[in-house]
């Protein structure tokens, strides 16, 4: 075997590649001495979704996301949703081709107002996601980057030039339970969401409560803490809801009461829009304005029922709320 | 007094401690090697690799970000 060694700097894991070899994500590898992606123009699902799907509940309600992802992801999190697809290399998965341009077109026939990508993880399929949203951004459809926010500083401020607003899951706030249950870093994800931040990117984050592995008080609260301080007030934060799934499914799903507790908790260190997700409360899903709690954007699982925000401001109040309205 | 080989001058001290520590490292690095030696380069059926991706349907796009190491991947 001949050829020299390739490392890859789109992510923190920064594999090092001998000549055919794949990355940790299994969709990035090294030919002739040149990284390659497998996955570009190759999405194994495609979908439209309603935009609370993602979920970005600050941007757009009740509009369409053309959604897609290809196979593949820098992450192993042992409670992984999307699995089937997030962990098997490309070759093994039925894909649609589907050039970027075909991605822009498709979200235009559809009626879509945004593109997500998303499912498995963006950073992967970095190119791709790159491309589609150069032309995205002329059709003037926002780009939505649905990830884990594993990334380097150097793509991610490229690429942040190309988006509007991204969902990143902060799964949890130990170090311990980064490496141990998703084979990551917690610091790298927290630098991540600053520089989105920092870049003029609107964020929200999700935060999946796994019984018995993150969801001690203690640990929510540190997290809240952070995004508190980090992030912002404003910083919309969904609390999602556990079921047992890929190598996790011996642990029950998380308790309803776990989920409110937590909302709760973000509440009392002073976020001001907390979502539970994945579990059919009342008003779990529901948008309240933070100076006359009034009810704002009411919503029913992924639909909106009523959406009073009028400008971005609070039609009762005139509070600005954050997010993108129009 | 008879002396023993335990019985060290002084002014050996010195080379006995610089003796110690540098058979210490020797026997260290060479412990290392034995009992966590380095991953083996993989090999790599570079052609089979590249017939799967093109049986698959799927093309090698370049890809951004990444560097050539200088390190040679032969061992």
């Amino acid at each position: 075997m001949s050829g020299r060694v390739v490392q890859c700097l789109i992510c923190p894991k920064e594999c090092k590649l001998a000549e055919g070899q794949r990355g940790d994500c299994r969709s990035r590898a090294n030919f002739g001495d040149k990284m390659v992606t497998l996955v570009f123009g190759a999405p194994c699902s495609s979908h439209i979704d309603p935009i609370e799907k993602k979920p970005l509940y600050h941007v757009l309600p009740a509009s369409r996301a053309f959604s897609i992802a290809t196979a593949g992801c820098n992450l192993h999190c042992k409670f992984c949703q999307n699995w089937e697809i997030s962990q098997v290399p490309p070759e093994d998965i039925r894909h649609l081709p589907l050039s970027p341009e075909g991605v822009v077109k498709q979200a235009v026939m559809s009626h879509s107002r945004s593109i997500a990508y998303t499912y498995s993880e963006p950073v992967t399929f970095y190119e791709y996601t790159l491309e589609t949203a150069k032309l995205a951004r002329r059709k003037k459809i926002l780009n939505l980057l649905i990830s884990a926010g594993y990334i380097n500083p150097e793509p991610q401020d490229v690429l942040c030039q190309y988006l509007d607003a991204a969902n990143i899951d902060l799964k949890g706030i130990t170090e311990k339970f980064y490496r141990e249950v998703c084979f990551a870093t917690l610091k790298p994800v927290q630098d991540a969401l600053i520089r989105f931040k920092k870049n003029g990117v609107w964020v929200e984050i999700t935060n999946l409560i796994v019984p018995t592995l993150n969801d001690e008080p203690k640990d929510i609260k540190l997290l809240c803490e952070w995004i508190f301080n980090e992030l912002g007030p404003d910083t919309p934060l969904h609390f999602s809801r556990f079921y047992p799934m890929y190598r996790l499914k011996n642990l029950p799903p998380t308790p309803r009461g776990a989920l409110i507790a937590a909302r709760d908790i973000a509440r009392e260190t002073g976020i001001n829009y907390v979502y539970i997700g994945n579990l059919d409360t009342p008003e779990g899903s529901n948008t309240y304005c933070p100076k006359c709690r009034r009810l704002l954007v009411e919503r029913r699982g992924y639909w909106v029922v009523r959406n009073q925000v009028r400008d971005g401001r609070c039609p009762f109040c005139r509070e600005t709320i954050p997010g993108i309205w129009s | 007094m008879k002396k023993t080989v335990f019985s060290v001058k002084r002014s050996n001290k010195f080379c006995l401690l610089l003796f110690l520590v540098v058979s210490g490292w020797i026997f260290f690095l060479v412990g290392q090697e034995l009992f966590f030696p380095a991953p083996p380069v993989p090999v790599i059926d570079v052609a089979a690799e590249l017939a799967k991706i093109e049986k698959a349907g799927l093309s090698l796009y370049p890809a951004r970000f990444y560097r050539i190491t200088g390190e040679d991947a032969v061992k």
